[in-house]
């Protein structure tokens, strides 16, 4: 080979992806099984030959991703942050006080973390623990799933770099009361720096979970959150996921959720979406049995110039399937929200009931939202439905307020929070929703 | 019980016979020379001639589009016929003096042209393939002060208007077959209703592609006054051939203050046979601007021909107070499809858009729904109320919906619901529990399925669409 098709064959288009191929290539490989290896290896060839989206990309369009890519982002490793166990306070969930996991910028912090009091059959750990105790094919058929990300540049980027992230393994028949909280608390200060988690959650038939994954800011400042999450639900059993996202506002976050449903599972999803300057979630939902049961639900809360984007995907491959969706998004001063929801049914995936609902409120002049839900169906015997709505609060529900003495501003931010609470009530962890809760409210009256 | 449906759908083409009419046409394919020579046929201007090279020139800079839900093989420009005129053409004064053929196949059709017509009140310019036939009722029209001419006529008697409105809605350079249209455009027709009329009678256009191997390029602009009103009836078909046949039109509609127009088509194009052979490739484009305050634009399809179709009537609503409006029965069946909805873009105060639109996916066709609700950060006040409803018969068709919005006033209300069904068993047993049986079921099932497009529709033309579903659909419910 001449040097010069060497060349060809080794850079990137652009230097975004470029920086990483190479932080990538200079990544330790002692301790990781083959797989792994591959998998890194595989993902570094793949970015060689692809570029950063662009708005004539139909699934990029509507954002602009020049403020993510034109930055010179450094590995996590040069940017570490060691929180003190104050500094976490805040984002303390009390039921799940006995299996929380804190990474900081990207890393894994055991000190800060608890994981006691598990079922047997229960594992709750990271990835660099079993890489250290020499155990992770445990989770080897459960990573790098899908073909559907197999383009995708963010996917491909994670694989080529990640060194950690949660990993929850429950065995057959074992209910893991407890919620499992997983935090990732960042210091913007410590320069602009790119993390890859790498979540993996893997349940057996008839097993019981509740994950929640949250992102939080101790100190503001700009970085880049890249996750993958990859969720394997084996049939009959179920997984309750909870996103919480309040990374900085200067800050970046793409995650890509890569979700396979076994028959007669369920799966019930709520993701919250306030942080961040720049948020791109993308979920797909592979119904792979008969009889699976999947909701979807999302709330979106941006101000000031944010852009918060929600792309999912469910894609019903077998008859029989229940999906629920509510996505919801408020919109204030110059920001910008998307949302994308597709429904596939493929031929005979018969007797499909899908429900989707897109809710969008703009409380601002120079707020913009563009929505696209989306159906693809290629079986007649289904119900499959898709509402999607943009507007202002209603003037005659802020009239009722204020003619029982609830002045207009309040009035206003009573109505914002009972808009974003529907999402929230279904947040089974109680100490979380009321955060939650109370943080809307705190946004909504400020 | 799907064989039911199937033998119902099989229903032959009852349009596709092939008249045998002398043509005069210009040799395939396509360059500056040819479309000189279009131009010089028709005695055209030198502005028009310049539009049209202007036109060319940009056409060949693009590329085809490939984004629609649909797959089909590209056609080929160079052997596409972008002129065929009738040949015996002398002006003819009346009906008599027309080809008896071409009068036979308007027979054929259904389309009264002669006494029938007074009686059913309704003008009809006839376009047989490119150029204009024959066009009654001119003089009851005249008195209105309504001009309704073929575009070649009014390009020679009232350059200024058609100068002055030509390619200000649909822009030359819009898009790959709106651009195809510009340089090539044969014929069409052409409206103007002056301030303060109505017109008194419902114009309607027939068109009809009769030659193998022609492309229909035909243009149509509308243009309606300050207090005028119009309605508009198109309908479409073509006669069967095994090679697929491109129909690329564009239709241009204005509407000044509060003046009104109704657009309506039925369009049943030769679809190809049941292998998915042959068929019209209709890639339209069809665009409608409320230019003046409280002005109105109301389209109404029913599509049910066609292998493929790709089309998009839309309204730029910038007056204020202005409204749109789409109604849609888009019904695909065998190897057909579609990709079809409406764009509503709202710029004026207070501006309304309704959308309603019904995809009927049967056999192994694919039928899709594809909109844009866009309400710019001038739109205050504006309300959109869009409903997409599919229905499917038979597990190997599919229904689609993309409908994209984009809102960026706080005082705009957008509301868009979409859902997917199919005829139920439970509701045809229902029927024929009550002693009718399945295939008038399926018809009734069908026919209030679109009632709130057939509704929009004017009389006759419902009657028709209503007539039209029940024959594309025989024996294919069961």
């Amino acid at each position: 080979m001449s040097t010069a098709e060497e060349t060809r064959e080794t850079m990137a288009r652009h230097p975004f992806v470029a920086r990483f191929i190479d932080q990538g290539r200079a990544r330790r490989t002692s301790g990781q099984p083959q797989w792994w290896a591959d998998l890194r290896t595989g993902a570094l060839q793949k970015l060689v030959g692809l570029d950063v989206p662009g708005r004539k990309d139909e699934e990029w369009r509507f954002i602009n991703l020049s403020s993510l890519v034109e930055r010179d982002w450094s590995p996590q490793e040069d940017a570490t942050f060691e929180p003190t166990a104050d500094q976490l306070e805040e984002w303390r969930v009390p039921e799940a006080s006995s299996t929380t996991l804190v990474f900081a910028n990207g890393r894994y912090i055991p000190e800060l973390s608890t994981v006691a009091d598990l079922p047997e059959g229960a594992r709750v750990t990271t990835w660099s623990e079993l890489r250290d105790a020499g155990e992770l094919d445990v989770i080897a058929d459960y990573v790098d799933i899908a073909d559907y990300w197999e383009d995708d540049v963010f996917y491909n980027l994670n694989s080529a770099n990640f060194e950690d992230g949660l990993v929850v393994v429950v065995d057959r028949n074992v209910v893991v009361e407890q919620p499992i909280h997983v935090l990732h608390v960042a210091d913007g200060t410590a320069g602009d720096y790119a993390a890859h988690p790498r979540n993996v959650i893997v349940t057996g038939e008839s097993a019981e979970v509740t994950v929640i994954e949250e992102y939080a800011t101790a100190e503001d400042g700009v970085y880049f959150h890249n996750v993958v999450d990859e969720v394997t639900v084996a049939p009959n059993s179920k997984v309750r996921h909870v996103k919480v996202q309040q990374d900085s506002t200067d800050a970046f976050h793409v995650a890509r959720n890569q979700i396979t449903i076994g028959a007669d599972a369920n799966y019930e999803s709520t993701a919250v979406n306030i942080g961040a300057g720049l948020s791109r979630n993308d979920s797909y939902a592979l119904f792979d049995g008969r009889n699976i049961e999947c909701t979807l639900d999302g709330l979106g809360f941006v101000s000031g110039s944010q852009v918060t984007d929600t792309h999912t995907a469910l894609d019903h491959d077998y008859p029989d399937a229940n999906s629920y969706q509510l996505q919801k998004n408020i919109v204030d001063d110059r920001a910008h929200a998307v949302f994308n929801g597709k429904i596939f049914v493929q031929q005979d995936s018969q007797r499909i009931d899908s429900n989707q609902l897109n809710q969008n409120l703009l409380l601002s002049k120079r707020g913009r939202v563009d929505t696209k839900p989306q159906l693809e169906i290629f079986a007649d015997d289904v119900v499959c439905s898709h509402g999607a709505t943009v507007g202002q609060l209603e003037e005659s529900h802020l009239f009722y307020l204020m003619a029982r003495g609830v002045e207009r501003d309040r009035a206003k931010a009573l109505l914002t929070y009972a808009f974003a609470a529907e999402v929230l009530e279904d947040i089974v962890v109680d100490t979380l929703r009321e955060r939650l809760e109370a943080h809307i409210m705190e946004q909504t009256t400020s | 019980m799907s064989s039911n449906i199937e033998s119902y759908l099989d229903q032959p083409y009852e349009a596709g016979f092939h008249s045998d009419v002398e043509m005069e046409k210009l040799e395939p394919g396509l360059d500056e020379d040819k479309i000189r020579q279009i131009s010089a046929k028709k005695d055209e201007p030198d502005w028009l001639l310049e539009f049209r090279l202007k036109a060319y020139e940009h056409w060949k800079t693009m590329e085809e589009p490939d984004w629609a839900n649909v797959e089909y093989d590209k056609p080929n420009f160079d052997e596409i016929t972008y002129y065929s005129a009738p040949k015996n053409q002398p002006k003819k004064d009346s009906l008599d003096e027309v080809d008896p053929a071409i009068l036979e196949t308007y027979e054929k059709l259904g389309i009264p042209l002669h006494e029938q017509k007074m009686l059913q009140n309704v003008a009809v310019d006839a376009v047989f393939d490119s150029v204009s036939v024959a066009t009654t009722f001119k003089k009851k029209l005249k008195e209105a002060g309504v001009i309704f001419c073929s575009i070649s006529e009014a390009v020679e008697e009232y350059p200024e208007l058609v100068k002055k409105y030509l390619g200000t809605v649909v822009p030359y350079t819009d898009n790959f077959y709106a651009t195809l249209n510009s340089a090539v455009f044969s014929d069409g027709s052409f409206v103007y209703v002056p301030e303060g009329v109505t017109c008194p009678m419902e114009l309607s256009t027939y068109f009809r592609i009769n030659d193998q191997h022609t492309g229909q390029f035909e243009r149509t602009l509308i243009i309606c006054e300050d207090d005028a009103y119009v309605s508009y009836l198109e309908g479409c078909t073509a006669p069967q051939f095994d090679t697929n046949q491109l129909h690329a039109a564009v239709v241009e509609l204005v509407a000044l203050e509060n003046a009104e127009i109704k657009y309506s088509t039925v369009q049943n194009w030769y679809a190809g046979d049941e292998e998915g052979t042959g068929g019209i490739y209709n890639f339209v484009t069809k665009r409608g601007v409320c230019e003046g305050d409280n002005s109105k634009i109301s389209w109404t399809q029913v599509e049910t021909g066609s292998a493929i179709t790709w089309k998009y009537p839309s309204c730029v609503l910038k007056g204020d107070n202005s409204i749109g409006e789409f109604y849609s029965v888009a019904l695909t069946n065998n190897h057909q499809q579609a990709d079809t909805g409406t764009k509503m873009v709202h710029i004026g105060k207070n501006t309304k858009s309704t959308i309603i639109s019904k995809g009927i996916s049967a056999g192994v066709s694919q039928n899709s729904y594809r909109g844009l609700v866009k309400m710019a950060p001038s739109a205050e006040g504006a309300r959109n109320y869009s409903e997409c409803d599919s229905m499917l018969i038979g597990d190997r068709c599919g229904a689609h919906t993309f409908p994209y919005i984009d809102v960026r006033n706080p005082t705009a209300q957008v509301e868009h619901e979409a859902s997917t069904s199919r005829i139920g068993e439970e509701q045809l047993f229902y029927f024929l529990q009550r002693g009718i049986d399945e295939e008038d079921a399926i018809s009734m099932i069908i026919s209030g399925f679109c009632k709130d497009i057939f509704h929009e529709l004017p009389m006759e033309f419902a009657v028709e669409a209503r007539k039209l579903l029940g024959i594309k659909l025989e024996g294919s419910v069961g």
